[in-house]
């Protein structure tokens, strides 16, 4: 009993230290002002805790640099929001407060687009981290950036690290989750190529293939036309003429038929990979 | 048990009154505002700085000696901001508050220069005339005296800047920064210019001549040769089948279209080339002297 | 008895106080990237009614046919605009704020300075590679010379 107490007021006292104190009030206000959207003032403020606490060793700059940095992000600065997470992970001393930020730095590029960033800096975490949670939200966010980039294999083995090991109903969501990136990668998207050599037969036939009718019809229609025009000069006998629409006219449209095609392909397998990582970032917004 | 429960609600009270890092600090005393205010300029954040001096300001008791120099810096982060009529406006306020400081002997500059800044030449000139000879300071006249050569320079009005800066006193005409400008200002008299008349009668007689006038070789023989063959290919029509003649009709169409926008086009360009020249000038002119300026 | 049960309580307590922060959720942040990826708005499908204002006839006409152009026969073309503001678009930007005449004369001029000859008297987009032309206003007669 003795030892026992003795021991629980030795916890006591580390935990005390661990704990911290009443926060700082311009440190507090910066929170208050940044809860309610006012990212201005909020920046104001964690600049005015940073530059009064430069020399204090107790102080937390990291912390007011992070939240000056997610104060740039909701105001859509990414440079400067990417900078200051930067700053903000140099700055922290303590290791489990610098994981958190580079993982608000790699939703940070997600965001705004820097894939390849924030898929590099993520695998970081994944393979590094001493946290096993960092590690499972890098993968969860690997899997996010994965999608963006229509690349199906590697969310898949992202969400399924992500997944893997929790409980029943987690992990069956987890599969929907797979199923349904298993159908992306099998779904029927359109082969530029093929659409390209098929207008080169029949102008419009590419486009209608990539399920581009109207713009199909429309390269027909066109195409016939100079064509016929074309032949009709041939056959008349007047090569200026003929020489005339085939350089500015039939060859246009018919070179700009096969170009077409091809972006027509493209457009669809776009727009194809963005309804299913769509369908995907649905079902994960759900995710409790 | 009891133990337990005691150690139990002093840690807890300690905590609860436990001091923050960093709570000694008095964030928002007068000194502190203005340190950070000042801080704020040093890295450049100029609209926050503003909003700072503003607030030092705002807390009363800042004697006008004190205040004179606040507001002055007010108008400079607002300038430096690139926020002209907001940087006006503080100076003006510093003139009006404060007539017989030395802030406001700087502040008239600031506002002229402001307009400057801004565009705005006439304005710039019109208060350089009207609050000249408020300001005592004889450096600070010929700042002023200075500014209005520049904004004739930006007026192109090159004659009236040489004028200007030649009836400067010699004292005056010895300053590096009015030699400069007198010499940009011979340099604007000789600015190469183009006659937009001349460029149109040429590309009216021979289509194309014009743009070759205004610099654009490649677009004014690109210009010949497709009004040549498009009329080529009229004239052919018309011949084959006369006035009936479709292929005549939609040549010749398109060879008036093109004809027509080869003499506008031949005008415009020559204008644009003038207007591009200048403005050239005057950006070498404006990083010259934006040194003397700061 | 009690004192069994609040044994277990402290030293969760004061296991958790030490081990350390969690890193939250998930679901905050996949909103925001979400929300930050959120389709562009829809082009409002009265705009171009509103657009055509209040001019003649003609001029809605010569906009209507510039239109049809750019949909049905500019589109099928390759893509050999040299701007970055294409000559269509120019053309119908010059008739819509300048009138028809002016329209016409700056878009024939457009026309013929749209070559791959002429790159070198524009500054180009390093993006695209196209030339950027200067604004509709500078070649417009009308406008007092700045």
């Amino acid at each position: 009993m003795f030892f026992f107490n003795n021991f629980l007021s030795a916890g006591l006292l580390i935990l005390l230290s661990v704990i911290p104190g009443r926060p700082d009030g311009v440190l507090h206000l910066a929170d208050e002002l940044f809860a309610a959207g006012q990212f201005d003032e909020a920046v104001t403020e964690y600049k005015r805790y940073i530059f009064f606490n430069a020399e204090n060793p107790e102080a937390a700059p990291g912390y007011a640099y992070y939240r000056i940095g997610l104060a740039y992000r909701s105001q859509g600065r990414w440079d400067d929001a990417i900078a200051t997470l930067q700053k903000s992970i140099q700055a922290e001393s303590r290791e489990d407060a610098r994981e958190e930020r580079r993982l608000a730095l790699g939703v940070t590029q997600i965001a705004c687009g820097r894939y390849d960033q924030a898929d590099f800096l993520l695998l970081k975490i994944e393979m590094y981290s001493p946290f096993e949670e960092a590690k499972r939200k890098a993968a969860f966010f690997r899997g996010i950036c994965a999608l963006y980039t229509s690349k199906w294999d590697e969310a898949r083995e992202a969400f399924q690290n992500y997944f893997g090991g929790r409980d029943l109903e987690t992990d069956a969501l987890g599969k929907r989750i797979e199923g349904l990136l298993v159908q992306a990668q099998r779904k029927g998207y359109k082969s530029p190529r093929l659409a390209k050599a098929l207008s080169t037969f029949v102008p419009g036939l590419g486009q209608i293939y990539a399920t581009d009718w109207v713009g199909g019809l429309n390269a027909l229609a066109l195409n016939a036309a100079t064509g016929y025009l074309l032949v009709h000069d041939l056959v008349q006998k007047q090569i200026q003429d003929a020489v005339f629409n085939s350089i500015f006219l039939f060859q246009r449209f018919y070179s700009g038929n096969r170009q077409n095609a091809e972006d027509a392909a493209m457009r669809y397998n776009k727009a194809l990979s963005q309804r299913m990582a769509a369908e995907v970032l649905k079902i994960l917004e759900r995710l409790e | 048990m009891r133990k337990i429960f005691f150690l139990c609600a002093a840690a807890l009270l300690l905590t609860a009154f436990r001091p923050a890092a960093g709570q000694e600090t008095a964030y928002f005393s007068p000194e502190n505002i203005l340190r950070f205010a000042d801080h704020l300029y040093e890295e450049k954040d100029y609209v926050r700085a503003a909003a700072e001096y503003r607030r030092y300001l705002s807390y009363g008791d800042v004697p006008p000696s004190a205040a004179a120099p606040i507001y002055f810096k007010i108008g400079l982060c607002y300038r430096l901001a690139q926020d002209y009529p907001k940087s006006i406006t503080a100076f003006q306020a510093v003139i009006e508050k404060f007539p017989r400081s030395e802030a406001a002997e700087g502040s008239y500059f600031q506002v002229a220069y402001g307009h400057f800044l801004g565009g705005r030449y006439d304005e710039s000139l019109s208060f350089v005339d009207a609050f000249s000879l408020k300001v005592g300071s004889d450096e600070k006249r010929l700042k002023l005296a200075q500014l209005k050569g520049l904004n004739y320079l930006y007026q192109k009005n090159w004659q009236k800047a040489e004028d200007h800066l030649r009836s400067l006193n010699e004292k005056a005409a010895q300053s590096p920064l009015t030699a400069a400008l007198k010499t940009f200002a011979e340099e604007g008299k000789r600015l190469p210019r183009k006659s937009p008349f001349l460029a149109g009668v040429m590309s009216a007689v021979i289509p194309g001549t014009g743009k070759i006038y205004a610099g654009r070789t490649s677009d004014g023989l690109l210009s010949l040769l497709t009004i040549a063959v498009t009329g080529w290919q009229a004239c052919e029509g018309f011949h084959e089948d006369g006035v009936r003649s479709v292929k005549g009709w939609i040549y010749g169409s398109l060879g008036a279209f093109f004809y027509l926008g080869n003499i506008y086009g031949s005008v415009a360009t020559v204008r644009i080339f003038n207007e591009q020249s200048e403005r050239k000038f005057l950006e070498r002119v404006g990083v010259s002297v934006n040194v003397f300026f700061q | 008895m009690i004192g069994k049960k609040v044994r277990p309580l402290l030293i969760a307590l004061l296991l958790s106080g030490i081990c350390g922060f969690s890193f939250g959720q998930v679901r905050d942040d996949l909103a925001f990237i979400v929300g930050s990826h959120a389709p562009p708005k829809k082009i409002d499908p009265g705009a171009f009614r509103r657009a055509l204002g209040s001019g003649s006839d003609l001029k809605a006409a010569m906009v209507g046919l510039v239109r049809v152009y750019q949909l049905f026969i500019s589109s099928q073309d390759r893509s050999v605009c040299n701007f970055t503001l294409s000559c269509s678009r120019f053309s119908l930007n010059a008739v819509q704020k300048y009138g028809i005449v002016y329209g016409l004369l700056m878009a024939s001029d457009r026309i013929q300075r749209c070559n791959g000859i002429g790159r070198k008297y524009y500054p180009q987009d390093p993006k695209t590679s196209l030339s950027i032309d200067f604004p509709t206003d500078m070649y417009y007669l009308g406008r007092v010379e700045k």
